[in-house]
């Protein structure tokens, strides 16, 4: 009896302590691996670089926001007043920093950061992909810094010294995540966003890396993507020495062109595909059948095909002359809400397609015009005659070009930067850059307007979004915010 | 909605020592309902509110109206009653739960128990959007297919003694240990597509779409482990003592930190046993409790919570795309709490009126809740973090009595409340502003954060904020004013109160329930207030009290379409901050005993009960703040508690 009790418990002992095992508790996700061990190899990398330009992409960022601000709060383009609820408080100039749109230009500008600082700070021996990956990412930190600090900084030629924003460059996962960062000077945001791009030009190879690895895409940064952008920083920055350089650079290397006649201008804007023979984009957000922002998508803002709440000002239709090409991109038409005439933005009209119209970030004739301004602001105005006038008989082939100087120059070359870049959220930062005046006059069926914005307005900086200042004390808002 | 479901119980003695039970339960639910969540526009109950007078549901011919177009036509919102008919959210769900045990009595007072449970839940769901009005309109179309199934399984094995302290009657003491694990494993798969006929609204299957535009499949789990032990004593009946200790770990929680040992101690006096007891009159009966323990809390956090991942999916061009997309907590723990409790039952008048009060004190350290980061880490929260610590501390108390009880009539009455104090006793590493709350030590939880609206100017209309919280001045700029703690969500006490009227087998009960100083938010009032927001409709209230004339004294502002200068005025403040106390008739029910008509009772013998009722829920409700426009309970978006009306029949054999 005494042998088969004790048989009993050492079976039932068995039992009780099977499965008392430490790694029954470890589950591991299916989709995901460990962030701090993430990027390993080559093959990593550019996987990280793809998830970096989708982070750009997103319709808080490039996507839509960025792009839909820069040019309503300028002088572009208006909300309807048949409408679907969005950008409103940014149409009426009513915006706060519990609710602003540019809130989410805000932190996701920040998620895309921290995507290319993981990447830069990637441990790989170097390689020619490596390099051209490291140098996408710096281009798109830059270009991330510089849409920050024009949204939410003072102008740099109007104060170097305001408050710019943080600037981080390590990856979260070293830095642990309750880092409570203040704001760094305009300035030093520019030395860096300059010294990021001079890195990323010397990285980035003259011609992209095997087909395998980002081909000749106009979907994927290259060398004279990141210098192009650096011509635009310096601009915005009033360096026009630096930017001349940089813009010259572009054009004699670059190897892009513009359209020359009507029909290849209107079948490159009616396009939806990416550009691979360097013709007008120099680099453009991918949209893609499985990976769009859908409703979400800064087409479904303009086309009447989606909401179509954002229309074009009156007095943008009426700067293009009958001949010029543009023109086709304005329809004068009908906002499908409430029936009424309207001047429908016609450059996305890819909504009602599968795949979707790419999001252009920066183009060749950008380039040519900041070379024009350069020029003209460095005492070299025939030379600034010639790259305006490229653009302008292009676009207008009944144009005779023109033969202004001094600050009448200055204004035909910003009129023209209006002209070709309109729609494409860039307007706002020529005005304040040159610390103009924001004239917005009402627009027809529209309830909303804030028809002048002073110099001396605060709302021309966006403010800091009220979930960062309560998360993070060491952040003053800009003046007007509380 | 369709449910089928069957059980089946089985139990079986193997032998004289052991015996072995099992149950299988199976049941689907098949169910249509509309497509997007409470904020969306195909949601019956918030298209009600939103939309406005003129947008027509028919057109003249009755057909219903799809227009997209015009003043008529739905521009912004849609036509529920279209997608109703033409939306299909279809949603089949299948679950089989099944249980085995074991009881093996090893030897005179050991048990052995072996128990082991399986939970497989499968869920297939539809989501077609049709393509003439609404949120498939412009992708022609679209449909999405998804697959969720959940394999939970558990087994628990336990070993239970009893001693019987000889000589002593009501006297023992009991044992158990056991080890318990679980773990739960999900798998999703999803598809969609867009493009579908135009004019053929049956084929609503994903293999008619045009364009495939995603697929995907992933997995997801968590697993648990327990070992527990309790003693129990139990002395004369009189006085009981238990104790028990348990350690148990989550895969949720960072590497170190899985494993957390929780313990409590209790014990119960039953003083109506005592010889000295009987020497009074007073008291029928009269019981002590107490307890203190800790106990730790993993619920309600995601699988993978403490890990800092990148993850895949955020596809670029035809290449895969990574992204470190949560930040992750290594440090992640159980939440763990110590709960002190005491409490007494007594009864009086030979137990005719009972009563039960109860105090707890409960601290709660390592509080797991979301942490507000700065943005600039590319994160805005730490989603789970342990972060701070808090007290509820409470008393409850509950009568019941048999008030009247003669031959023909009787009345019972039962009525309990509750009073909660909630403190926040340390800080983490949130504090301060969290959204639209307020934490700080020695505030309640949920204290609200948010700029005190001083209602509108007499002259011209504008809202006006008070611009701190002394309240001496006004402003009209929403962003000058400062923001305050104010009030909270928590209620100061609830309960219920329920009486029941007998005569000669007509019997009457009542039941209402009450939660009385807590204040609650319209999430929605952005929408439903002022000019803002334009082509939502707008509240009654709206309409009746806006400020049109000069020297109108009202709440609301102006009306000035678009908002224009006052598009703050529906930002949240305390206007929208309403006091959510409420008492409620939830049952009213009235009734008869049939058995009492002697002729009945006579001629149906085989009846052991029969008995007819009328009840209605949900009857009455009393606000207590006259601006609130919607149910306290229910809140502004989801479907209300109806009123509803139901006959019934008892019937015992």
């Amino acid at each position: 009896m005494k042998k088969k009790k004790i048989l009993l418990f050492t079976l039932v002992g068995m039992i009780v302590l099977t499965s008392c095992n430490n790694s029954f508790l470890d589950q591991a996700p299916s989709t995901s691996v460990d962030a701090a061990t993430s990027i390993k190899t080559v093959n990593d990398l550019t996987d990280a670089v793809n998830g970096l330009y989708t982070a750009a992409k997103s319709s808080s960022l490039f996507g839509r926001d960025v792009h839909v601000l820069g040019d309503l709060l300028a002088d572009n383009t208006f909300i309807s007043s048949s409408n679907y609820g969005r950008f409103l408080t940014t149409n009426a100039y009513t915006f706060s920093a519990s609710s602003s749109d540019a809130s989410s230009i805000w932190s996701q500008g920040y998620y895309t950061i921290l995507q290319a600082n993981r990447i830069i700070s990637a441990d790989i021996p170097s390689s020619s992909t490596v390099d051209q990956l490291k140098g996408e990412a710096y281009t798109i930190r830059a270009l991330t810094y510089l849409t920050l600090v024009n949204f939410f900084g003072a102008p740099y030629t109007v104060n170097a010294n305001a408050p710019g924003v943080p600037i981080v460059t390590i990856p979260t996962y070293i830095t642990g995540p309750y880092l409570k960062p203040s704001r760094n000077t305009v300035a030093e945001v520019y030395d860096r966003i300059i010294t990021d791009l001079e890195s990323a030009f010397s990285l980035l190879p003259n011609t992209p890396i095997s087909a395998t690895y980002h081909a000749t895409s106009s979907n994927y940064i290259s060398k004279y993507a990141a210098k192009a952008i650096e011509a635009r920083a310096y601009l915005y920055k009033g360096d026009y020495a630096n930017a001349r350089d940089a813009a010259l650079s572009v054009v004699q290397n670059g190897g892009y062109t513009l359209a020359t006649t009507s029909g290849a201008f209107s079948s490159y804007w009616s396009s939806y595909a990416a550009v691979s023979n360097k013709l007008e984009t120099i680099f453009e957000l991918n949209m893609s059948v499985t990976s769009n922002n859908g409703g979400n998508g800064l087409d479904y803002m303009y086309s009447q095909a989606g909401y179509g709440d954002l229309l074009s000002n009156a007095e943008v239709y009426n700067l293009y002359t009958s001949t010029d090409f543009r023109k086709s991109l304005i329809i004068n038409g009908i906002r499908k809400g409430n029936s009424q005439k309207a001047f429908v933005v016609n450059k996305y009209s890819n909504v009602s397609n599968t795949d979707k119209d790419e999001v252009k970030i920066i183009r060749y004739a950008e380039v040519i015009l900041t070379l024009a301004e350069a020029h003209a602001k460095t005492n070299n105005e025939p030379q600034a005659l010639i790259y305006l006038n490229q653009l302008a008989k292009l676009r207008d082939p009944s144009f005779s070009g023109y033969a202004s100087s001094g600050q009448q120059l200055l204004n035909d070359i910003l009129n023209e930067r209006r002209k070709e870049l309109a729609f494409e959220g860039l307007r706002l930062f020529d005005l304040t850059r040159l610390n103009l005046v924001i004239n917005r006059p009402p627009q027809p069926f529209s309830y909303s307007s804030y028809p002048t914005v002073l110099t001396t307005d605060y709302r021309r900086i966006e403010p800091i979004p009220q979930s960062e200042t309560d998360a993070n004390p060491n952040i003053i808002n800009n003046p007007g915010y509380h | 909605m369709k449910r089928i479901s069957g059980l089946i119980n089985l139990d079986h003695k193997i032998s004289k020592r052991i015996s072995i039970s099992t149950g299988l339960n199976i049941s689907n639910v098949n169910q249509l309902s509309p497509n997007g969540g409470s904020g969306s526009w195909d949601n019956p109950i918030f298209a009600s509110k939103i939309l406005r007078p003129f947008q027509l549901a028919y057109n003249d011919d009755g057909t219903l109206n799809s227009s997209s177009t015009g003043n008529l036509g739905y521009t912004a919102h849609d036509n529920v009653l279209y997608i109703a008919e033409n939306d299909k959210h279809i949603l089949s769900q299948s679950k089989i739960l099944g249980n085995t045990s074991l009881n093996w009595n090893i030897w005179d007072q050991l048990n052995y128990t072996s128990y082991v449970s399986v939970d497989y839940n499968a869920l297939e769901e539809t989501q077609y959007f049709n393509p003439i009005l609404g949120s498939g309109m412009n992708s022609k179309g679209a449909d999405s297919e998804y697959y969720t199934r959940y394999f939970n399984w558990l087994t628990r094995n336990q070993l239970d003694y009893r001693f019987n302290i000889p000589n002593i009657r009501a006297s023992y003491i009991t044992a158990a240990i056991g080890y318990e694990a679980q773990e739960s494993q999900q798998y999703n798969l999803s598809a969609s597509g867009t493009g579908f006929p135009l004019t053929q609204p049956t084929l609503i299957a994903l293999s008619n779409a045009a364009t495939p535009t995603t697929a995907s499949a992933s997995n997801s789990g968590y697993s648990f482990t327990s070992i527990y032990s309790r003693v129990s004593a139990n002395f004369k009946n009189k006085y009981s003592l238990n104790g028990s200790f348990r350690r148990d770990g989550s895969s949720v929680f960072g590497v170190n930190n899985r494993y957390g040992s929780f313990w409590s101690v209790g014990g119960a006096w039953n003083i109506d046993e005592e010889s000295f007891f009987k020497n009074q009159k007073v008291f029928s009966s009269a019981k002590l409790r107490a307890s203190y323990g800790t106990t730790g809390n993993a619920k309600g956090i995601s699988n993978y919570a403490a890990l800092a991942l990148a993850s895949y999916g955020s596809n670029y061009t035809t290449g895969n795309g990574q992204n470190y997309n949560v930040v992750g907590n290594p440090d992640l723990s159980w939440e763990k709490q110590k709960k002190f409790d005491i409490g007494t039952d007594f009864g009086l008048f030979n137990n005719r009126l009972t009563i039960t009060a109860e105090y707890y004190r409960n601290n709660i350290d390592g509080l797991v809740q979301s942490v507000s980061l700065s943005k600039t880490t590319g994160f805005s929260s730490v989603s789970y973090a342990n972060s701070g610590a808090m007290e509820n501390r409470g008393f409850e108390l509950a009568l019941k009595g048999e008030v009247i009880k003669s031959k023909n009539f009787s009345w019972t009455s039962n009525f309990n409340i509750a009073f909660n104090h909630n403190e926040v006793t340390k800080l983490g590493n949130a504090s301060g502003a969290n959204e639209n709350y307020y934490l700080d030590k020695g505030y309640d939880y949920y204290t609200y954060y948010t700029r005190l609206y001083a209602g509108v100017d007499p002259a011209n209309g504008t809202a006006l904020w008070y611009t701190d919280g002394t309240k001496t001045a006004t402003t009209t700029d929403y962003t000058a004013a400062l923001r305050v703690p104010y009030k909270s969500a928590s209620p100061k006490y609830f309960g219920g109160f329920s009486n029941t009227f007998n005569f000669k087998g007509i019997s009457l009960s009542a039941d209402l329930y009450y939660n009385l100083g807590n204040y609650i938010v319209d999430g929605w009032s952005t929408r439903f207030s002022d000019g803002a927001y334009y082509t939502f409709n707008k509240y009654q209230y709206e309409y009746w009290n806006r400020w049109t004339t000069p020297g109108q004294i009202t709440d609301v502002p102006k009306y000035i379409a678009g908002g224009g200068t006052q598009s703050n005025s529906n930002s949240f403040s305390s206007r929208f901050i309403y006091d959510g106390s409420f008492i409620k008739l939830k049952n009213l029910t009235l009734g008869y005993d049939l058995l009492k008509i002697s002729i009945l009772k006579k001629k149906l013998l085989s009846f052991s009960k029969l008995y007819i009722y009328g009840r209605g829920t949900n009857l009455w409700t009393k606000t207590f703040d006259s601006r609130l426009p919607f149910d306290p309970e229910s809140g502004n978006v989801t479907v209300p508690q109806s009123k509803t009306f139901t006959l019934g029949i008892n019937v015992g054999l």
